[in-house]
């Protein structure tokens, strides 16, 4: 398990990544999330710019553009990469936490701290086979 | 140089919060400060594949911070969002202050001891940069600029 990003939605991904740049944040790599079909940016400071154009691909902050109707702008969530992410969130049933939105895809889940910060997770490498129990479990609070 | 130190999160329940980050999820608590002057603990935990670089100049990356106000008062005063600030570490921060001043933006706390400062994005988040060790001899123009706005510190 590692830190993998920091994503902040943006309104104007242009006007924030100008701010970024100012700060010697370097761009490694963007994308359109398909299914909002959203611009992405993700980020990693000049230290961090390697690490964040290897596989390991982090840290970075995650940048996406959404319109202010889709939702606020600011800090979304801290992601995770995670070894098993069944294994993961598995754990966190067991001590009595609910999944934000569970694995159903084998690739992506999210959880709400008790503080209300939101961590996501990532499966590292090949997605797992989609699976029950997640397959059919709806998404909680 | 610029590198991701860590994300600061506030708690209502420090336990709480460890046992969800450390017991559930397997991160590891990496530094612990009790802070007389500020008010509060502050835990650092790091997940586990971060572990051979946390540890480094007596500063962890990437981590979370988790920040507990002893005073319910501070506590309440920042409660409308559970996050605070990004930190990023800095070689020179009046490098890094001053070219934000030049490109317009504002530096809420400017870095008045030659080690922390604060300064509020376009999107309305806190970013902390911390100068890396040691810090530098305070110096002008930043010894005479006030605080201003406010930001998550």
């Amino acid at each position: 398990m590692h830190y993998l990003h920091t994503t902040i939605f943006t309104a104007d991904l242009d006007k924030t990544r100008a701010f970024w740049d100012v700060l010697d944040m370097r761009t490694v790599r963007e994308l359109v999330v398909p299914k909002i079909n959203a611009r992405a940016a993700f980020l990693s400071g000049s230290h961090d710019e390697e690490s964040g154009r290897s596989e390991r691909f982090a840290p970075t902050i995650a940048l996406v553009e959404r319109s202010a109707e889709a939702g606020p702008v600011g800090l979304s969530h801290i992601c995770f990469r995670v070894d098993d992410i069944y294994a993961t969130c598995q754990g966190l049933l067991d001590k009595g936490y609910t999944l934000k939105m569970p694995p159903r895809e084998g690739f992506r889940a999210m959880v709400r701290g008790p503080e209300g910060a939101v961590v996501e997770f990532h499966q590292a490498g090949e997605r797992k086979v989609p699976q029950e129990p997640w397959l059919s479990m709806a998404d909680g609070v | 140089m610029l590198e991701y130190l860590h994300t600061m999160i506030k708690v209502d329940d420090l336990d709480q919060s460890l046992d969800f980050y450390c017991n559930a999820l397997g991160m590891i608590e990496v530094k612990r400060l009790e802070d007389e002057e500020e008010r509060c603990t502050v835990v650092f935990v790091a997940a586990p594949g971060d572990m051979a670089s946390a540890p480094f100049d007596a500063r962890f990356a990437p981590t979370i911070e988790l920040y507990k106000y002893w005073d319910e008062a501070e506590r309440d005063a920042h409660r409308s969002s559970a996050y605070g600030h990004l930190s990023f570490r800095v070689d020179d921060i009046y490098a890094a202050c001053a070219a934000l001043r030049d490109a317009g933006h504002t530096i809420n706390r400017p870095p008045r001891d030659g080690f922390k400062a604060y300064v509020e994005t376009v999107d309305g988040l806190t970013v902390e940069l911390i100068q890396r060790r040691p810090a530098k001899t305070p110096a002008e123009p930043w010894l005479s600029l006030p605080d201003t706005g406010h930001w998550n510190g």
